[in-house]
């Protein structure tokens, strides 16, 4: 039953095996550039398990950020997490003790991918997403101490590979456009940061925006544009 | 190991787990979740992936250097290839890989 759940899984996988394993190797390579081994990597990879908070973290580290901006930064970056939970609260209703570690689990690629996929017939749902969860981490993993310890026998000029991050944050915000019921939200959202991005950057961007998107989703809320 | 390396790790990863699990602490199951918790909910992921899109290109300088304009072709890549092939890896990889040939061979600043 197991292996009939995990071969059900596997191939709703395969997008992210090359996606995670390219992005987690190129974090692994940015962090061994950085002065950071293989040790941290891994450790990074499993215990925070975040795409762009461990870009971030790269940028703290090698940037001797202060313990406050770490700290405010990644609460803030994290914010969204908080949501996907909340929007997987129904989903994950009966998943028992795997529960913590799905919500663990959800990273932005995972949440989109559980959203849209469905067991087939005679397969678990429950089992279904943690294998898909479960092996996507895998891979990050994997693609990260693959990419820390080849980092100094690649030859290659890298240069350029950063924009890896903006690449995938644009293709998912198209993504959340295709499925919003209101995608002049995600409009709003990019008019509003661009227009602060012009006077504020780093953690003053991030908190600044944050507050005016949450102002502008009260204010839609209240004139009733949106029905729930 | 490097001791500070450690503790920020170690921030970061607690910060993440309790982002990603604090839904499931406040809403056990059987608890009723507020009108305006499910609004948020179901919205601000959008708006905030919008906004993690533009913190993205923060660094971009449009007055000086190569004025964003490879970050600007490799970007009307990516949303090219994604509307054409619907696979987020094609137009990541194929974004990524060619914008590295631009900043690396075209526009050397």
């Amino acid at each position: 039953m197991m292996k009939k759940t995990i071969g059900a899984a596997f191939p709703y996988t395969i997008t992210v095996m090359i996606g995670y394993g390219f992005m987690g190797f190129a974090f692994g390579m940015l962090f061994e550039k950085a002065g950071y081994g293989v040790g941290y990597a891994l450790l990074s990879s499993l215990l925070i398990y975040s795409g762009t908070l461990q870009f971030l973290l790269v940028s703290f580290l090698s940037g001797g950020a202060s313990m406050i901006s770490i700290v405010a930064l990644s609460a803030l970056t994290n914010v969204r997490y908080s949501f996907y939970g909340l929007s997987f609260l129904q989903k994950f209703k009966g998943y028992g003790i795997i529960k913590p570690y799905m919500g663990f689990l959800l990273t932005d690629e995972t949440y989109a991918i559980l959203d849209t996929v469905r067991a087939p017939a005679g397969i678990s749902e429950k089992w279904f997403c943690f294998w898909i969860a479960f092996f996507h981490q895998l891979y990050w993993v994997v693609g990260s101490i693959i990419g820390s310890l080849l980092s100094s026998a690649i030859t290659l000029n890298m240069k350029g590979i950063e924009f890896s991050m903006s690449a995938l944050f644009v293709v998912m915000f198209i993504e959340q456009m295709k499925v919003s019921k209101h995608p002049l939200l995600g409009i709003l959202g990019l008019v509003i940061s661009i227009a602060t991005l012009i006077f504020a950057k780093g953690m003053y961007f991030v908190s600044i925006s944050i507050a005016l998107i949450i102002l502008m989703l009260c204010l839609v809320r209240k004139v009733g544009v949106i029905h729930e | 190991m490097n001791n500070h390396a450690l503790i920020v790790i170690l921030v970061c990863s607690l910060l993440t787990i309790v982002a990603r699990l604090l839904p499931f602490i406040f809403f056990p199951e059987g608890k009723s979740i507020p009108g305006i918790v499910v609004y948020f909910g179901e919205y601000l992921p959008l708006a905030m992936i919008a906004m993690l899109t533009v913190y993205c290109y923060q660094s971009v300088d449009i007055h000086t250097g190569t004025h964003g304009i490879p970050e600007l072709l490799a970007t009307g890549l990516v949303i090219a290839l994604h509307l054409w092939r619907k696979n987020m890896f094609i137009s990541i990889i194929g974004g990524t890989v060619f914008y590295m040939v631009l900043v690396q061979m075209l526009f050397v600043a």
